[in-house]
């Protein structure tokens, strides 16, 4: 079946132009913004994974601190679409507010740029492996904690509320309010980012995080700047994040620091994981299968992360290359050699 | 240019382990340039001392007339040194033909924009497929590099260090555990990529050794015990008592 759909930007806009009508349940005439909501939800987080996962996927560096560039997106929408009067110092900061959608998206993609671009010039160089997780993580945790504590510009453990969706020019003003309005134009801005991410991966760049990934002492003595393509890949993996949180702020109307803490960071490792690191469109599944689980799970027990954690557990087990790498693995080698890779192992 | 190689009082220690100690030699620049000497002589911290895979304690190199001594390996390779490594050094998960084609495109690294398609980058399928006909595994070329054959996989480490338009290639034993027919295909390949580069080998293989190199250096305890020409260091007194002895 998966023929069919050969290119990988073509399903992912097809699997996003019906997403909403294809969870479980799901009416199209009877209950369907709750659907749309949890379509919503899916779609933004599997821009977030993706982006996260060019860096862990496709080069094999794992960040910890992803959620950093997610809420900071997050929080600069809220902030300019709200605005703000704070004190920092002497000087009196304020802003009356706006609701252009792209203002504020090219603010979020700036700040979050400028500072990916500095903390990857200051950490991807000094560190690797387990050592690159904890440092990303303990950025994150800064990040977290200027959002938590900043009472006065950040709205402190409560965050920020009552955040308007942005007026697009030539429509009515409240048209986005529509929850599958707001859908199909988080979509519409999301597939755009993920077919950048496509091409990042197939362009020669893509290939050479590629080969870093299976062997970086290889790559070096091949004449490759192993260094340079690592801070690259940081700072283009950076910006997803913070795309996906300016929609998240959006789609929300109120954002919380939650969204730069460590379960936010940690839930992309596993819809990654989930879906499978080594491929385009795992993520994507991963966080369809993420929330749809917590979704349903939530409604029989309040211990649903424990039961999210064991399936995250037998998929880890009996699909090491997730979910979408063990389609892969049975489109390329038959379904009988996919078995016998899992259980060789 | 009069050599390739040249140390001044090149040192490398591991915790008071002298396994480079002051060695100060010439390499000439073209034909084949083989290191032979007992295990543990310092033959291959020598040539990871020249790649730029370990810094010296002490000393100093130059390549051609540019000092090399801080350079990080990437920039050594972009000078023209390529190397190959004692155990096999390829993207296993890769496919062969994907292996090559990376090692044709680091030439464009830092030249060309690798966020356009490759297409740009002149003709790289054509020198990849050159590359793979060379090395004799253009029908493998689909063939993921971790399913060849231990000889296949040699073979195509060479590819890569060849395909990177190398001015000088340390190979680091590239025969050791290939069959007789694959090491005669493989001295084949390396008699015909001497013809305009300098090789420099490490091999234990001692009749290959003799009948392929220009020049062998004898290494023994960190230094340099000999060097001349095949016949010279057969006749070599001090060679013979500490390492060929019974053997010829």
């Amino acid at each position: 079946m998966i023929r069919f759909f050969k290119h990988p930007l073509l399903y992912t806009a097809i699997i996003l132009a019906i997403l909403p009508w294809l969870l479980p349940g799901a009416n199209p005439f009877v209950g369907r913004a709750g659907f749309i909501d949890l379509g919503t939800t899916i779609a933004i987080f599997a821009l977030f994974a993706m982006g996260f996962n060019l860096l862990f996927g496709h080069i094999g560096d794992l960040s910890f601190g992803h959620a950093m560039f997610f809420t900071i997106g997050a929080y600069v929408t809220a902030l300019l679409t709200k605005g703000f009067n704070v004190t920092v110092g002497s000087a009196n900061l304020v802003w009356a507010g706006t609701n252009s959608f792209i203002f504020s998206m090219v603010l979020s993609l700036g700040l979050v740029a400028a500072i990916a671009f500095l903390l990857g010039r200051l950490i991807v160089p000094r560190s690797s492996g387990i050592y690159f997780s904890m440092i990303t993580l303990a950025f994150a945790q800064v990040i977290y904690f200027i959002t938590y504590k900043w009472d006065a510009f950040t709205g402190g453990e409560d965050g920020l509320q009552a955040i308007s969706r942005p007026s697009l020019p030539g429509f009515p003003s409240a048209f986005l309010n529509e929850s599958w309005h707001f859908y199909y134009f988080a979509a519409i801005v999301i597939f755009v980012a993920l077919a950048v991410i496509w091409w990042v991966i197939e362009s020669p760049f893509g290939s050479v995080c590629h080969a870093i990934r299976e062997n970086d002492q290889r790559a070096e003595f091949l004449g490759y700047d192993v260094r340079k393509y690592r801070v690259n890949a940081f700072f283009i993996s950076a910006l997803f994040p913070a795309v996906a949180g300016c929609l998240w702020t959006y789609y929300q109307q109120s954002i919380t620091p939650d969204a730069g803490s460590i379960e936010y960071s940690g839930r992309v490792v596993m819809m990654s994981l989930l879906g499978g690191i080594h491929t385009f469109f795992g993520p994507m599944l991963g966080s369809f299968i993420y929330w749809q689980l917590q979704n349903d799970v939530a409604q029989i027990t309040k211990y649903w992360e424990a039961v999210i954690g064991v399936v995250f557990v037998v998929f880890v087990l009996v699909a090491p290359r997730g979910i979408w790498g063990a389609v892969e693995d049975v489109e390329n080698h038959g379904l009988r050699a996919a078995f016998r890779r899992v259980f060789s192992r | 240019m009069s050599y390739a190689f040249r140390t001044e009082n090149l040192s490398r220690h591991f915790a008071g382990f002298r396994a480079v100690n002051d060695i100060s030699i010439e390499i000439p620049s073209g034909g084949v340039r083989t290191i032979i000497g007992p295990n543990g002589a310092g033959k291959t911290t020598f040539f990871n001392l020249l790649s730029g895979l370990l810094p010296p304690t002490q000393g100093r190199i130059w390549f051609e007339d540019q000092n090399i001594t801080a350079l990080p390996a990437y920039r050594r390779a972009r000078l023209g040194i390529a190397r190959s490594f004692q155990i096999t050094n390829i993207f296993g998960k890769l496919s062969v033909g994907e292996n090559v084609r990376l090692a044709v495109q680091a030439v464009y690294d830092g030249k060309a924009n690798f966020f356009l398609p490759g297409s740009r980058m002149g003709s790289m399928s054509e020198r990849t497929q050159q590359i793979l006909a060379d090395i004799g595994l253009g029908e493998l070329q689909d063939t993921r590099a971790e399913n060849l054959s231990h000889g296949d996989q040699r073979r195509l480490e060479i590819g890569l260090v060849l395909a990177v338009e190398p001015k000088v290639l340390l190979l680091d034993e590239p025969l050791a555990g290939m069959s007789p027919a694959e090491t005669q295909s493989t001295v084949a390949l390396i008699k015909r990529i001497v013809a305009n580069r300098t090789v420099i080998l490490v091999e234990h293989d001692i009749d290959t050794v003799m009948a392929i190199s220009d020049t062998i250096t004898v290494m023994q305890t960190g230094g340099i015990l000999a060097v001349g020409t095949p016949s010279e260091i057969r006749n070599n007194e001090h060679v013979r008592r500490a390492y060929l002895g019974d053997l010829t």
